[in-house]
């Protein structure tokens, strides 16, 4: 997939890769809150307990 | 000179016309004006029913509108109660029922097919208008055309057909025909208006369509569409109205006497999710239609041409199809939501009562159309050289997809016999019952919607490497999204067994919201990347293999049989009801069919249409024997809707 | 040896011979039923294939093509065979409900496959309509199965609740019989009380729980009404002194009806008018439990007639 990016390491995809999942990691967690705040319900209701 | 006279000539008639249909597209709703649009109640003496209302000037009687709660002045009479006779119920040597069923079904698949093709003729004729590039514009064009060719024929049989229903009604079931169309007289009369106004529309731009092809003509030609469009949607808005009060009545009060008050018989409970629900099923309806036929043209074309044509054609019409598809299971449920909202009772019986084997069935189609779906863009990939690049993760996709499908189709509570209820110990499997509740399930198909945006997204870059600086980028954020999607959906899922039923049900909402994340963003992310991307090869249309376009009319054939199943249960979850919990069904055939009986009259209706329709499309291929004007085999021809 | 014409011959006469041996031996058969009447219907149009076949034969001698037009009319009328089989199938066994039961199995998916079978058959041999066969035969086929599918599953036909029944005066009856008459409307059998899921005529299972721990989420578990029925009357929500102070949509059973006073009253008003009072939480959803979702039991769709209402007013 990243076969043509020459100035690209090892090192650096991985990064990237961990990067981009933190970032999909905290959007949907955004929207898990956001989808249940709109209809009134509390997404962590399971930790705040 | 005189081209220029006629020119503007011409422009004078279009807007003529233009105008008429405006203004006869209003009517109906000055016509229904008076009837009361709003909520206060209208006076008895505007409306079509009047005539019912006694003469004497006696103090009008006030009743409660069942639904809406609100009173109103009795106007009409309340519903007969039928008993098992000729006047009421007339024999013919078989169950009414049944015959009644085959010409509405025949009837709503053509009804269907001729508000579906419209609409795909003018996102298909707009596309045409607005493409720069002049050969493509013209290929759109003439696809746009030939649709509104195979709707003409059809149309003509759907009307007979509306004759047929009609007739049949009125024979079989006087007394129910009666009762419904004396409270329906003003939307009926409206119905058949609008009804003329829709012919006028389709056959004045199907036969315009090469007077009006340059310039602000085609403009005005196009907003026809549109305006044909709006006629044809209110048209089956106003059939929907009949149905949805057949189930879920409002207007009358509880002995079925109607209140005076038009728009509540129209607007009931139930009127917009089904709306909303058909609409949508007829777009991806008519879409698989449209893909068979193209198939069709495709397996018995002569030359390579024409097989690029119909190639092309055919994956047009399934995209739409398919676009049309990916909502539709949310529409569905919000539909069911409204249900369980009028009368648990009904959602139970639907979900886990009589009915639900049907729901069992439905979900196992709902499975193989996504699996069809993903099957044809993977065998679509032929077309494209570079595509052998993805070929490996194809197995682990449909790994994913089976699974998803075995817990998709797993019963949650089922009618079972009292030993098989000792037997497994309560209504629920100790272990398979986890996968039979909403979690699961709603877990399972959002990975199988997901799954296909993946397909889709592998199909668009199948023959392109993306140049831009930032692709690296882009790539590892589409892998994080779809990774991160995959996950929080199934952890969603699994959050759900651990939380209550109240907040569980909140889940499906961020479920949702995930799928339609990676479609959007995904595609959307895929398309801007794709600029400028280097091609490994340019799709050749027509290299696609035999099994691909059989894909196709499996998802036609599908498509057909779901729509039979879905009304067939929309219908008998009614129960013994002509009219819910107003008019009873006292005839010998209240009764509710087995599924297998369903399923065979489902079957029938669906060869039944196949077989005429089928017929439609020979009569519409005897008028070209030329196939019109095509790229020629592996020029760069672009696929519908943005995407490449 | 082995050439074109001896094969037919042989397949032919294995059809036959399997034909007249059904004939022979089961005359009464299932099978042999399915072929008169397959006979039957379609005689006429077999006729008119036999008598093409025998006009190629021995009306064009000098045709080249004579053995390949004979050999399609052969193919034509087994083509044609199976067809009218299939719709005998279809005409005898059109009304056939049973449960498909070992023995009795539901046959009318067996003849989409068979117009499936002839489908491709024919589409071998007659390459002008090639593909419209195959397409045909292959759109039986996802019929017969999804049909097959529904006919596998569990079969259950569902009759309409007769309009009027008649009971015995539950006045005349002794309190067991009473007891016995409540068990069989709530859960559809004396005895049947104990068991999750057993559901009656009057349905109240289907949201409420009987018993100690039975699943109740869409309303309140029933277990020790009795008792618990007291605590209700005294809630102030419940408001017993004056009903017209009621949160609810509809704050009495009847007109000038009152409220209950006992337990059995308090019951039998929570039957006539689930939403004079709704314990906490149980409420329609967003109505703040100033409406129930519960139907009341007189009116549809439940409806239990007035005999069945084994409460006294």
């Amino acid at each position: 997939m990243v076969g043509q990016s020459r100035e690209i390491t090892t090192g650096m995809k991985i990064a990237i890769a961990v990067i981009s999942l933190l970032v999909a990691t905290a959007y949907f967690t955004f929207l898990d809150w956001g989808a249940m705040k709109i209809q009134g319900l509390d997404y962590f209701y399971m930790f705040r307990k | 000179m005189a081209t220029i006279t006629k020119q503007a000539r011409n422009k004078i008639w279009a807007f003529l016309a233009l105008g008429t249909f405006v203004g006869l597209l209003l009517l109906p709703l000055f016509l229904s004006l008076p009837a009361g649009a709003g909520d206060t109640p209208a006076p008895a003496a505007s409306t079509a029913s009047a005539a019912a209302a006694p003469a004497d000037a006696k103090p009008v009687e006030k009743s409660r509108d069942v639904w809406y709660k609100t009173e109103g002045p009795v106007v009409g009479a309340p519903a007969p109660k039928t008993t098992d006779s000729a006047k009421d119920y007339p024999r013919y040597n078989f169950e009414s029922r049944v015959i009644l069923w085959v010409a509405l079904q025949q009837h709503l698949y053509y009804g269907s097919f001729v508000l579906a093709v419209p609409i795909f003729c003018m996102i298909v004729e707009y596309l045409g208008v607005i493409t720069k590039d002049k050969a493509l514009s013209r290929k759109y064009d003439q696809l746009a055309y030939d649709f509104v060719k195979i709707s003409l024929t059809a149309y003509s049989i759907t009307a007979l057909l509306g004759g047929i229903v009609i007739f049949t009604f009125l024979t079989l079931y006087p007394t129910f025909f009666g009762y419904l169309s004396s409270i329906f007289r003003p939307v009926m009369a409206t119905y058949a208006l609008l009804f003329i106004a829709e012919s006028g529309t389709l056959y004045i731009y199907y036969y315009a369509w090469d007077k009006m092809r340059e310039g602000f003509l085609k403009w005005i030609h196009v907003a026809m569409s549109v305006i044909l469009n709006v006629i044809g949607t209110v048209l089956m808005m106003l059939a929907n109205s009949w149905i949805a009060f057949m189930q879920s009545p409002a207007g009358v009060d509880a002995d079925g006497r109607y209140l005076g008050n038009v728009w509540h018989v129209i607007h009931t409970t139930l009127w917009n999710p089904i709306n909303v629900h058909r609409l949508l099923g007829n777009m991806a309806f008519g879409g698989g239609v449209v893909a068979a036929y193209a198939a069709y043209r495709f397996l018995t074309a002569k030359s390579d041409e024409e097989r690029s044509h119909y190639d092309w054609m055919g994956y047009v019409a399934m995209f739409i199809g398919i676009c049309f598809l990916i909502p539709l299971p949310f529409a569905g449920y919000w539909l069911m939501r409204e249900v369980y909202a009028y009368r648990q009772q009904m959602g139970i019986t639907l979900m886990g009562g009589l009915l639900a084997w049907l729901f069992i069935i439905q979900a196992v189609m709902i499975g193989a159309l996504f699996l069809t779906a993903n099957y044809y863009l993977w065998q679509g990939m032929d077309r494209m050289r570079g595509a052998e690049r993805y070929q490996k993760y194809i197995k682990y996709m449909v790994f994913v997809l089976i699974m998803c499908f075995i817990v998709w189709l797993t019963p949650h509570t089922m009618v079972m016999t009292p030993a098989e209820l000792k037997a497994m110990g309560g209504q629920q499997h100790p272990v398979l019952g986890n996968y039979g509740v909403m979690s699961a399930k709603n877990g399972a198909i959002n990975t199988i919607i997901t799954t296909t945006v993946l397909s889709f997204i592998i199909y668009q870059r199948a023959n392109k490497i993306p140049t831009v600086k930032w692709a690296p980028y882009g790539n590892a954020f589409l892998f994080g999204l779809f990774t991160m999607a995959y996950v929080n959906i199934i952890w969603l899922a699994i959050y759900g067994y651990y939380i209550p039923a109240n907040v569980r049900v909140g889940l499906s909402v961020p479920q949702v919201a995930s799928t339609l994340s990676c479609l959007f963003i995904g595609v959307i992310l895929n398309s801007i990347m794709l600029k400028g991307a280097k091609d490994v090869g340019p799709i050749v249309w027509g290299q696609i293999s035999v099994r691909g376009q059989y894909a196709l009319i499996m998802l036609a054939t599908s498509f057909t049989w779901m729509m039979g199943l879905m009304g067939y249960i929309r219908s008998s979850v009614r129960l013994f009801w002509h009219v819910n919990e107003i008019m009873r069904d006292n005839s010998p055939w209240a009764f509710t069919h087995t599924i297998g009986f369903g399923a065979n009259m489902i079957s029938f209706n669906v060869l039944f249409f196949w077989l005429t329709i089928l017929f439609v499309f020979w009569l519409g291929s005897l008028g070209v024997k030329k196939v019109p004007a095509t790229a020629p085999v592996g020029q760069k021809v672009p696929a519908p809707a943005g995407s490449h | 040896m082995f050439t074109g014409k001896v094969l037919g011959g042989v397949t032919a006469a294995i059809i036959f011979g399997a034909i007249g041996t059904i004939f022979y031996f089961l005359p009464e058969s299932g099978a042999a039923q399915l072929m008169r009447k397959a006979f039957h219907l379609g005689w006429p149009g077999g006729l008119v294939i036999v008598i093409l076949m025998l006009y190629f034969q021995f009306g064009r001698k000098n045709d080249p093509r004579q053995g390949e037009l004979v050999f399609k009319s052969v193919i034509g009328l087994l083509g044609y065979s199976m067809l009218f089989i299939a719709i005998a199938n279809y005409a005898m066994n059109f009304n056939d409900e049973s449960p498909g039961v070992p023995g009795e199995p539901r046959f009318l998916p067996v003849s989409l496959v068979m117009f499936t079978v002839a489908c491709f058959t024919m589409a071998m041999y007659f390459k002008g309509v090639r593909v419209l066969l195959q397409i045909g035969g292959f759109m039986f086929f996802v019929a017969a199965c999804l049909a097959g599918f529904g006919n596998w599953l569990p079969q259950v036909k569902a009759d309409p609740p007769p309009a009027e029944e008649k009971t015995a005066d539950v006045r005349q009856m002794s309190v067991q019989e009473r007891a016995d008459l409540g068990e069989k409307i709530i859960f559809g059998a004396v005895g049947a009380s104990g068991t999750q899921g057993a559901i009656g005529k009057g349905q109240c299972p289907l949201c409420h729980g009987f018993q100690k721990g039975f699943l109740s989420e869409r309303a309140p578990n029933l277990f020790g009404i009795p008792t618990r029925a007291l605590e209700r009357l005294k809630d102030p929500r419940y408001s017993q002194a004056d009903p017209s102070k009621r949160d609810t949509v509809q704050k009495e059973a009847c007109p000038g009806c009152g409220t209950a006073q006992t337990a059995a009253e308090y019951i039998a008003e929570s039957h006539a008018c689930p939403n004079c009072y709704v314990v906490a939480g149980f409420g329609v959803k967003g109505s703040n439990d100033r409406e129930s979702p519960m139907p009341a039991s007189h009116k549809p769709p439940i409806a239990l007639t007035e005999l069945r209402r084994t409460h006294r007013r």
